[in-house]
């Protein structure tokens, strides 16, 4: 039983066919229950998931996740593969927030060694990353030194001193997507790029204390390190005015190219070129340069949570044991091989709100993790429960190596606004002994009220096998931008 | 957010949606320039001095020229810290306008806003020019 033109096909699956809409070229699926289909129909989710199937060159499907939400032109959890030799990219359907990431650094602590502390550390982190609205950091880059942010990523900080060998490997595609040029970015880019390295940015952009509270799977979790009681930090943030402006930059030019050819766009968001134009590449090039520079990012913010722990603990050395779990991106294009119907296809993989998954024997894992296969983090809302899952084959099989990003949220932030009052979040999150310090007036937009039920979106990638939960873990204290 | 000068807010999932009214090309930006400082919240602070920039775009149609317009208000704001407070847009033609925006700077805004998109843009054009406009946030 489902409407708005879904069928449920299997357990966790609906789909739409390809002949619901005549400008549909595939069918449409959307990983869910029963309850999270039905928030799905509640907005635009369904239609714009649809929208997407319109795009030119787009291979199998085209997919979501349970955390699917409303955006503009695509959905938030959303994926599109297209045919790289002969199909588009999207910049819409990557976002304005190039390579928003989440990174979870594992502690040697146990939260009866964090707690004397925490008060402390979060004070201490809030003084130390720059968070809220404002445009600019304590790192300061000259063009030059863009330059090499934008092509070199995690590796950039790593070379200053601030990253490990462990860090890099333990990033997504080692923290760099080749190819980036500063040449494809617009001098407005560059300008809001010099000043905004290890800055944390404002909405739904946090640093998280959190405990593992439950391991699902005590082999995997052993594998990567992870114990019950153990502290571990989460980290959320972009490329910052740097990503927005490119995203900006491209939506905009390219409008002209579509209107020439005379294309209808379901969506104007849904602009689009072929991978393989000259502003395809562009645009390409552009966007691995902000996917490098959220890499830098979240790498110079790592190291400054190592340093703000190292300093509430009185022992030098302590902060430098935090360790990189790992780091994923969830707005990205990547140029990805896939098997699909039998064949090997190189494609363009849109992930829009959603996590790479890939499964064990990955060649692009790193060799410690290769034979579990891919962490997949999963943060909740600030009150509630974040997941760490594993890729897994099936996901490879249905979804492009692909599954959901974190709880998608379910109020309208002026919903979220009228019914939920600062002072109320802050007793609600006391009550469970979570601290809050916040760096802008959004914050009772992001209260855990306005977002699904994470365990549910979980429990449905779990269930669908796309991916398989290890451990999850509950705050302790949260600095949110 | 009233709908009485020309913009009010509407609920959106993910991000903002304002729903923009105007007598005239010139009317509607001035409304959803209007709207965008209101949704980003922007104050003056006590360093705030007097402050002029000159906009000038030549775009598509005027759903871009609305979208480069208000993309151009979020960089002098979020940038250049410059809160735009009176608008100088005469007559637009051919999808070029040419605006004097009085001001202040510095200044400080409590909402950031990422960009305006074109998400389900349409400008309706029956009674007087309408629009919605998603910011990405």
């Amino acid at each position: 039983m489902a409407d708005k033109g879904f069928t449920r096909i299997a357990p966790f699956l609906y789909e739409a066919p390809a002949s619901l809409r005549s400008d549909m070229r595939v069918p449409a699926h959307l990983y869910a229950d029963e309850i999270l289909f039905k928030q799905a129909a509640d907005d635009r989710s369904l239609s714009q998931l649809i929208n997407t199937a319109t795009l030119p060159g787009i291979v199998g499907y085209a997919l979501a996740m349970p955390d699917i939400h409303e955006g503009y032109g695509f959905p938030i959890g959303g994926v599109v593969a297209t045919s790289w030799s002969d199909g588009i990219v999207s910049p819409g359907g990557v976002g304005y927030d190039i390579n928003c990431g989440v990174r979870l650094l594992t502690s040697h602590l146990s939260v009866s060694d964090i707690r004397p502390v925490l008060e402390d550390l979060l004070r201490l982190l809030y003084q130390t990353i720059p968070s809220g609205v404002g445009e600019t950091g304590k790192v300061h880059l000259k063009q030059s030194d863009l330059k090499l942010v934008l092509e070199q990523g995690a590796e950039w900080a790593l070379r200053r001193g601030l990253a490990t060998e462990s860090d890099l490997a333990h990033t997504e595609d080692y923290g760099k997507l080749d190819g980036a040029d500063i040449d494809a970015l617009s001098a407005r880019a560059r300008e809001r790029g010099l000043g905004q390295l290890g800055t944390l940015g404002s909405g739904n952009h946090f640093v998280e204390i959190d405990e593992i509270t439950e391991v699902y799977d005590q082999a995997a979790a052993s594998a990567l390190g992870i114990f019950r009681g153990q502290v571990c930090i989460w980290l959320h943030s972009g490329s910052r005015g740097l990503g927005h402006q490119v995203c900006t930059d491209a939506v905009s030019s390219m409008q002209r190219g579509v209107a020439k050819s005379g294309i209808k766009l379901a969506d104007r968001e849904l602009v689009y070129v072929q991978c393989n134009s000259a502003e395809g590449r562009r645009y390409w090039t552009a966007m691995n340069g902000a996917a490098n520079y959220a890499w830098a990012n979240r790498q110079v913010m790592t190291q400054q949570v190592r340093e703000c722990l190292a300093r509430v603990l009185g022992r030098e050395t302590d902060g430098a044991e935090l360790r990189v779990l790992y780091d994923v991106c969830h707005n990205i294009a990547k140029r990805e091989v896939h098997q699909f119907e039998g064949r090997r296809i190189e494609l363009c993989v849109h992930r829009k709100g959603a996590t790479r998954a890939f499964g064990p024997g990955q060649q692009q894992l790193p060799e410690d993790y290769r034979s579990l296969g891919q962490p997949v983090l999963v943060p909740g809302s600030m009150g509630t429960s974040s997941y760490i899952c594993l890729g897994t084959q099936a996901a490879m099989e249905q979804t492009f190596g692909s599954a959901c990003h974190g709880a998608g949220r379910q109020l309208s932030r002026t919903e979220a606004r009228k019914r939920i009052q600062g002072e109320q979040l802050r007793a609600q999150l006391a009550e469970h002994n979570i601290l809050l310090q916040a760096g802008s007036m959004e914050v009772t937009e992001e209260a855990p009220q306005a977002y699904k039920d994470v365990d549910g979106v979980v429990n449905v990638v779990h269930q669908a096998g796309l991916v398989r939960k290890v451990a999850r873990t509950q705050p302790l204290a949260v600095m949110k931008g | 957010m009233s709908d009485n000068k020309g913009y009010y807010e509407l609920p959106h999932t993910a991000d903002l949606a304002l729903h923009v009214e105007g007598n005239s090309p010139a009317d509607l930006l001035l409304h959803a320039a209007q709207g965008l400082t209101e949704l980003m919240q922007c104050q003056l602070i006590r360093e705030s001095k007097p402050a002029l920039y000159q906009v000038v775009l030549a775009s598509l149609d005027l759903e871009s020229l609305l979208i480069d317009w208000l993309n151009e208000l979020v960089y002098l704001i979020t940038v250049k810290t410059f809160f735009p407070a009176n608008f100088d847009i005469p007559a637009i033609r051919n999808y070029t306008v040419k605006a004097t925006l009085n001001g202040s700077s510095p200044m400080q805004f409590c909402r950031y806003i990422k960009a305006a998109t074109f998400g389900d843009l349409a400008i309706s054009k029956e009674a007087g020019y309408q629009a919605t406009i998603i910011f990405d946030v």
